[in-house]
């Protein structure tokens, strides 16, 4: 674990610093003077649109926080061909279950950054009558987000070339026959309900859609 | 006397010309008979769709007919779905029983017919229609289920109900009057609706104001909407928001905008394109929640009650709700304060997917094998 914070470290601490910058940038992006949300008709409407503006940008850092690390688990590994780890007295299962373990404790940091972010923006912010602030639903969003996106990317780094192709050339695969089915003007859009299946509930992606608000109604 | 050279450089022009001319007087003919066969192919097209229409409907075998709503109301279906058809009728029956009461009587006549769903394969889906003079009409797609089917059929009767009754209410809603009870996210958005309008009047209802509330849900009638309406500030935010429309003077529209109030007023007062933001605020979804406030409020027999009642929407709501209108908007106001409070952003289901995915990714790596 602790060689394996050494090569994640500097990646985790990048994240963490943005995880507590992205709320306070929502909350400075809201507390102007009333000119500025005279656009959106009312103070609310204002704090609404920005929230959701700023929504995007949790998605992407747990996204990018789970890859980074995830990535960042395998590298060294990668670069020695894994001779050193298969070469230790140590099942290769067990290797497997402690780097993801170690991994996904680093995602901690970020999600503690991001709770300290939210808590403070919502205790500075001017926030108005009617609607709240969730920085407790939000950051626990945000770490499950991280946590799938990490396991994504681990379980695609840990395996063979091989099933890497393999999952590459499923992709390709659904692409071509997406193409296909429009060439011969089939009336299915395979794209389309294949995205319903990732994106939608119980989706392997599903937790990345939906509001990620810290201050809703 | 013109010149012979210049005769027949005239002739020459006109012989020339009569062709074309003949060409384009035939071409405008062969055209209007093109347009004219081809509207004729259209409605012959219309006719032979009506005719099949009928011709389906009408043969349409439904074996199976089902009574309810004191025997007032036939629902007929086919025998794939008279299980189904049959445990929907007997819910949606209490439920058109207790809300309708006497009034029950105005359903008679009406036939509703449950047949498959031909686009949805393995018979899953319903097709429910409404069969007036031979005709299926008014058609709604549904799951074959109990509940999906006894949705449908609840709002047709409380429609017809609705329809029946002459009711005022019906136009007052924009929109038709759900039968479900109201939800989280149904006071969510009526609050986020009320607290993010640009008038001041929604802002005071939400604060508790119920003059205010009458007005934004168009109970009363405003004498003066861009002064009643709107505050200074709310006057600036409408005329900046439609500024770069192009439809308001320059000029005006910037001094506006700049902090002159007069001329804020002026220009909503004066200019069509503004007119849209007098009318009441309150949409038809706020209004439906009032009156599914005032339905829940009445108990049984609230839609009975509305139909019976001959006055006013106002009055029509306080006698569904069998308390003074004043009372329904308190009850309302506090539903749109409190309820719903909670994020969309995290929720048990949420967290079981995420941990479900999670441990079968971690599964697959911990598995995987370097060896091939």
């Amino acid at each position: 674990m602790a060689v394996q914070w050494k090569w994640s470290r500097w990646a985790v601490l990048a994240v963490t610093v943005v995880g507590f910058g992205i709320p306070i940038a929502s909350v400075k992006a809201i507390a102007g003077s009333p000119a500025e949300y005279s656009n959106f008709g009312s103070r609310a409407a204002q704090v609404v649109a920005v929230m959701q503006g700023f929504g995007m940008a949790y998605a992407l850092l747990a996204a990018g926080a789970g890859l980074a690390i995830a990535l960042l688990a395998w590298s060294s590994d990668h670069r020695g061909r894994h001779v050193y780890a298969l070469s230790l007295p140590v099942a290769r299962s067990r290797y497997a279950a402690m780097r993801f373990g170690s991994g996904a404790l680093f995602l901690l940091l970020p999600t503690v950054g991001v709770l300290a972010g939210t808590l403070i923006a919502v205790l500075i912010a001017p926030i108005p009558s009617g609607l709240h602030g969730y920085p407790i639903a939000l950051t626990l969003r945000f770490m499950l987000s991280s946590a799938v996106a990490y396991s994504i990317f681990f379980a695609i780094a840990a395996s063979t070339p091989k099933a890497a192709g393999g999952v590459l050339g499923a992709i390709a695969a659904v692409l071509v026959v997406a193409f296909l089915l429009s060439a011969a003007s089939v009336e299915f859009n395979l794209l389309s309900y294949l995205g319903g299946l990732v994106f939608s509930e119980p989706g392997l992606l599903s937790v990345f859609t939906g509001r990620w608000m810290l201050i809703d109604a | 006397m013109p010149s012979p050279r210049y005769l027949s450089i005239l002739a020459t022009a006109v012989i020339l010309a009569a062709p074309g001319a003949g060409a384009r007087a035939q071409d405008t003919r062969e055209l209007a008979r093109r347009l004219d066969a081809a509207v004729a192919l259209r409605e012959k097209a219309t006719a032979t769709l009506v005719a099949y229409r009928r011709q389906t409907d009408v043969a349409q075998v439904y074996s199976d007919t089902i009574r309810i709503a004191d025997r007032a109301m036939l629902v007929v279906t086919t025998g794939d779905f008279l299980p189904v058809v049959r445990a929907a009728a007997v819910t949606a029956d209490t439920f058109i029983r207790r809300s309708g009461g006497s009034q029950v009587g105005a359903l008679r006549g009406t036939v509703v017919t449950v047949r498959v769903d031909t686009t949805v394969p393995g018979k899953a889906g319903v097709v429910i229609s409404l069969r007036s003079n031979g005709l299926e009409g008014a058609q709604e797609q549904a799951p074959a289920s109990r509940d999906a089917v006894a949705k449908i059929l609840e709002s047709r009767a409380q429609e017809l109900l609705l329809a029946h009754g002459g009711v005022r209410s019906r136009e007052w809603l924009t929109g038709g009057l759900p039968i479900d009870t109201m939800t989280d996210s149904d006071w969510r958005a009526v609050r986020l609706e009320m607290v993010s309008s640009p008038t001041t009047i929604a802002r005071t209802c939400y604060g508790g104001d119920i003059p205010a509330c009458k007005a934004t849900l168009g109970l009363t009638v405003v004498q003066d909407p861009v002064m009643d309406m709107y505050d200074a500030e709310g006057r600036r935010a409408v005329i900046a928001r439609v500024r770069h429309f192009g439809q308001l003077a320059r000029g005006t529209t910037d001094r506006c905008v700049a902090g002159d109030d007069a001329q804020c007023i002026n220009l909503m007062r004066t200019n069509a394109a503004l007119f849209y933001a007098l009318a009441p605020e309150g949409s038809g979804h706020a209004r439906a929640t009032l009156m599914q406030q005032a339905i829940a409020d009445g108990g049984p027999g609230a839609i009975e009650r509305l139909i019976m009642s001959k006055g006013s929407v106002s009055d029509e709501i306080a006698a569904a709700a069998r308390e003074p209108l004043d009372s329904v908007i308190v009850h309302w106001q506090r539903h749109a304060r409190l309820g719903g409070i909670k994020s969309d952003d995290f929720s048990p289901a949420i967290a079981a997917i995420a941990i479900g995915w999670i441990l079968a990714l971690g599964a697959v790596a911990v598995r995987g094998s370097r060896w091939r």
